[in-house]
């Protein structure tokens, strides 16, 4: 499996896997730009865009002519990396091959080049009932993350940790940018993102390469003049001093113990294989450390893992667990990246590790919507596409280097989501 | 004994299966090209099987979440977890309960066939000890704790117990942290014995796999003696809703709805339907459909709005919600508009819409060999075929959609549950 690359225009680029084993084609369309230009816009755009096209202004209609193309699917959202925001415009048709009527995929196409480059527009501004409705649906969203006790967690975590830094916009941005959203604004947006952002075009399914060239130059073809803008690196971190604490509380069951850690290494760099071995050991997995430890061993939790974000050079680590056994539960989550750096871990340890990553990266081919965004991601990181060369790379880490990455790891930032005072 | 093939033509996918002389059905769907071989090893025992009558004619009631419960402990066994020995593979195995069943899987891209025999042995293999039962009980207790902060779990629980008097749908599938205290080394050596009889159980692999290599090994592997069946005790549920509406504060951002339309289980044929009652509420709040829209530029709802039919053997309801600003506004205007619908029947495009939405949506199932598995298997443990449900959607006329619509809904008995802002 790989994606070919075929350049469209400036900054422009299909990727296109050619392959049977899906029974729906997909089309992503990706489009980057930093999360300081404005995520609460960032976030809107794609939910304005989708509600109706100059071709079919009202929704209904929309909703309508996607179900008779056999419910083809019809998204936009947003995802954060690491400093930047990735718009997403996707759609995805039931190959006619299996449908016994005509095919869908022509329409689908049309449909997504209309939203993206034919919007509904009025007195210069996109349509004012759409972006008024959005801007509620959006701040909802907003206020629906703490409703989410784990999520919110990990957002209060990076809030408190990276303040000040790009990296602690959240990915839809916040409530008070949505308030001052207007159309206008949010049209004259549009056309800056269709200006200077780099357009990733994503193309997964059974046709040819003429096919999809073809499909895709049609898609963009009605883009104006160009001038993209290179993605920036993310800034780095300052090295952390005496750890911070921060404590939330809330009328909750559960704590939840978030832990903000700094690395001494980003995604791309040579030694950035031997820290992904370390994550994957320390509480990456279920055979992992933290699992084993907080979890089978002392029964604290029903989840304790670890994670990275390569792009900034963060390690995050969350469990949940009754609120009295927190002293205990970071004692153990801290012990055992103390004896990560000492190298305290079994060969199998590192076997089991490797074997799990191995089973992720070879099944991320197996859905075409996880094969873009890892591919996407990887080119984003500049780390290598190709399985295999992802493979042999983890595969050549030694025991020493998964030690001396757990040494590269310190201490940030402490959350604690605990319960009510005096409850 | 070899493999029965059946085709489904127009999907090109061929699944082999073949009933075992203990009883036990097997299915291998091959799809090559895949990188994840996937297989499941499931039985017809959930929450609902609480009570029930063994086969020496023992009755006995065992505590709620022990089927949950017993699906956490059977990866113990001697000297370790069995999860361990599938990481050692390079496989991920993980398990799920839910009302009716209890499944078993893993997930590998290197080595199937010992990932294969591990799975088919541990489901098999119980070993239990008091002091197993007692970590797993503080494990689970903070699984239940951490659902009990979850808004989107307690607006549906509320619901069921609102809906249900006396079904055991009405009971947390998990329990609750008192109940699996009191949960036994004996309970659970019970319930393994009496719902982990091949006859009673399913299997099912797919990815790029070899059919006779793995039927090969269910035939090794799985005892071929049959088992007497279980009666499941189940309380007599009355028609009517038990409450018709329950609210409950929490520490939301956005506050959260379930409607629940409470109907009689289906007598015969039910995966037509389910698949009937699923087009009809496709018509009624799908995304292109009028109440949707009108409730959508109100303001009352958003893309997370869903609708769908939950349904087993004895049980059957709509069920629809979301979050929303004001749960309350949506419930009078969502019954209004349904009322002014019932008057005015379903149009026959809204139908061929969404029959046209059905079997787009079925083809793409198809590209998940997980997805395929997960479906296969939950209509197989009810004796239902998923490779019928196309034929059903080929078949399928507007008339019957509206006689749903107006049997289901001209006089609905509904709950609602409503989860608002603490403080507000």
């Amino acid at each position: 499996m790989g994606f070919a690359q075929t350049r469209l225009s400036d900054g422009a680029h299909l990727f296109f896997w050619p392959t049977q084993k899906f029974k729906t084609t997909t089309v992503r369309v990706l489009l980057r730009e930093p999360l300081a230009a404005g995520a609460a816009a960032g976030a809107i755009l794609p939910m304005v865009l989708r509600r109706g096209t100059r071709r079919l202004p009202e929704p209904i209609e929309l909703a309508r002519a996607l179900d008779s193309l056999y419910g083809t699917d019809l998204r936009g959202d947003v995802i954060k990396l690491a400093e930047d925001q990735v718009l997403i415009f996707h759609v995805e048709a039931a190959n006619a091959a299996y449908l016994g009527g005509e095919d869908p995929l022509p329409g689908a196409i049309e449909m997504l080049g209309d939203v993206l480059l034919d919007p509904l527009v009025e007195h210069g501004g996109l349509k004012q009932s759409f972006v008024a409705q959005e801007k509620e649906n959006l701040l909802r969203r907003v206020q629906g993350i703490y409703s989410d006790k784990a999520h919110y967690a990990q957002m209060r975590l990076i809030e408190s940790m990276c303040a000040g830094e790009d990296y602690a916009i959240p990915r839809l941005g916040r409530l008070e940018e949505i308030e001052a959203i207007t159309p206008a604004a949010l049209y004259e947006r549009w056309k800056e993102v269709l200006t200077r952002a780099p357009i990733d075009v994503y193309m997964v399914g059974d046709l040819t390469r003429e096919r999809a060239e073809e499909e895709a130059t049609r898609l963009l073809s009605r883009l104006g003049r160009r001038a993209p803008q290179a993605p920036r690196s993310p800034s780095r971190h300052p090295a952390p001093g005496a750890p911070r604490r921060v404590t939330d509380h809330q009328a909750v069951a559960q704590g939840k113990l978030a832990f903000g850690f700094t690395t001494d290494r980003r995604a791309g760099a040579s030694d950035y294989p031997a820290l992904v071995m370390m994550n994957g050991i320390y509480g990456g997995f279920s055979h992992s450390k933290l699992f084993q430890e907080v979890r089978e061993r002392h029964s604290l939790a029903y989840y304790a893992y670890s994670q990275i974000d390569g792009l900034k050079g963060l390690m995050f680590v969350q469990s949940g667990i009754e609120f009295q056994d927190r002293g205990q539960a970071e004692e153990i989550i801290l012990a055992q990246l103390e004896a990560m750096r000492r190298g305290e871990f079994r060969e199998q340890e590192m076997r089991d590790t490797l074997a799990a990553i191995e089973s992720q990266i070879l099944q991320s081919s197996d859905a075409p919507s996880e094969s873009i965004m890892t591919d996407f991601e990887l080119r984003a990181a500049s780390r290598p596409t190709d399985p295999s060369e992802r493979i042999a790379a983890l595969r050549a880490v030694t025991a020493d280097e998964i030690a001396k990455a757990a040494q590269g790891v310190a201490l940030d930032t402490v959350y604690f989501l605990d319960g009510q005072e005096g409850a | 004994m070899a493999s029965e093939l059946v085709e489904q033509r127009r999907l090109r996918e061929t699944i082999h299966r073949e009933v075992l002389p203990s009883g036990l059905r097997a299915f291998v769907l091959p799809k090559p090209g895949f990188q994840t071989r996937y297989a499941t090893f499931a039985t017809r025992y959930g929450s609902n099987d609480q009570n029930f009558v063994d086969a020496d004619g023992r009755r006995h009631d065992t505590p709620a979440g022990i089927a949950h419960f017993l699906e956490h402990k059977l990866f113990e066994e001697e000297g370790g977890n069995v999860s361990e020995r599938f990481s050692a593979l390079g496989a991920m195995a993980n398990a799920y309960t839910n009302y009716t069943a209890t499944t078993y899987l893993f997930s590998t891209a290197t080595e199937f066939p010992q990932a294969l025999e591990l799975l088919l042995r541990f489901v098999q293999h119980p070993y239990f000890t008091p002091e197993s039962v007692a970590k797993e009980q503080g494990i689970i207790g903070q699984e239940l704790r951490m659902y009990l902060d979850d808004p989107r779990v307690a607006v549906f629980q509320n619901l069921m117990e609102a809906l249900y008097h006396e079904h055991p749908v009405r009971v947390e599938i998990g329990g609750t942290v008192e109940s699996i205290e009191r949960i036994t080394v004996d309970d659970l050596y019970l319930c393994h014995r009496t719902f982990y009889s091949p006859s009673n159980m399913v299997f099912f692999a797919t990815g790029d796999v070899d059919p006779a290599g793995v039927f090969d090994a269910v035939h090794r592997l799985v005892p071929s003696e049959r088992s007497a069946p279980v009666e499941r005790l189940r309380p007599k549920e009355p028609e009517a809703v038990r409450s018709e509406l329950v609210r409950r504060a929490m520490p939301v951002g956005v506050p959260l709805i379930d409607i629940g339309f409470k109907d009689d289980p289906a007598r015969e044929n039910p995966l037509e339907r389910e698949i009937e009652m699923e087009i009809l509420l496709d018509c009624l709040f799908g995304t292109s459909s009028d109440i949707y829209q009108t409730l959508y530029e109100e303001g009352l709802v958003s893309e997370h709005f869903a609708a769908s039919y939950f349904a087993g053997d004895d049980f059957a309801a709509s069920v629809l919600g979301g979050p929303t600003p004001d749960p309350d506004r949506l419930l009078a205007r969502l019954l209004a508009l349904l009322g002014e619908r019932c008057r005015a029947g379903l149009a026959r495009e809204a139908v061929e819409r969404s029959r046209r939405k059905s079997v787009g949506e079925f083809v793409a199932l198809f590209n998940s060999p997980e997805a395929v598995a997960h479906s296969f298997t939950e209509y197989a443990l009810r004796g239902l075929d998923l490779f019928d449900a196309l034929d059903v959607l080929d078949a399928l006329r507007p008339e019957d959609i509206e006689r749903r619509l107006q049997e289901h809904f001209s006089s609905p008995r509904t709950s609602a549950s409503i989860v608002d802002r603490e403080g507000s």
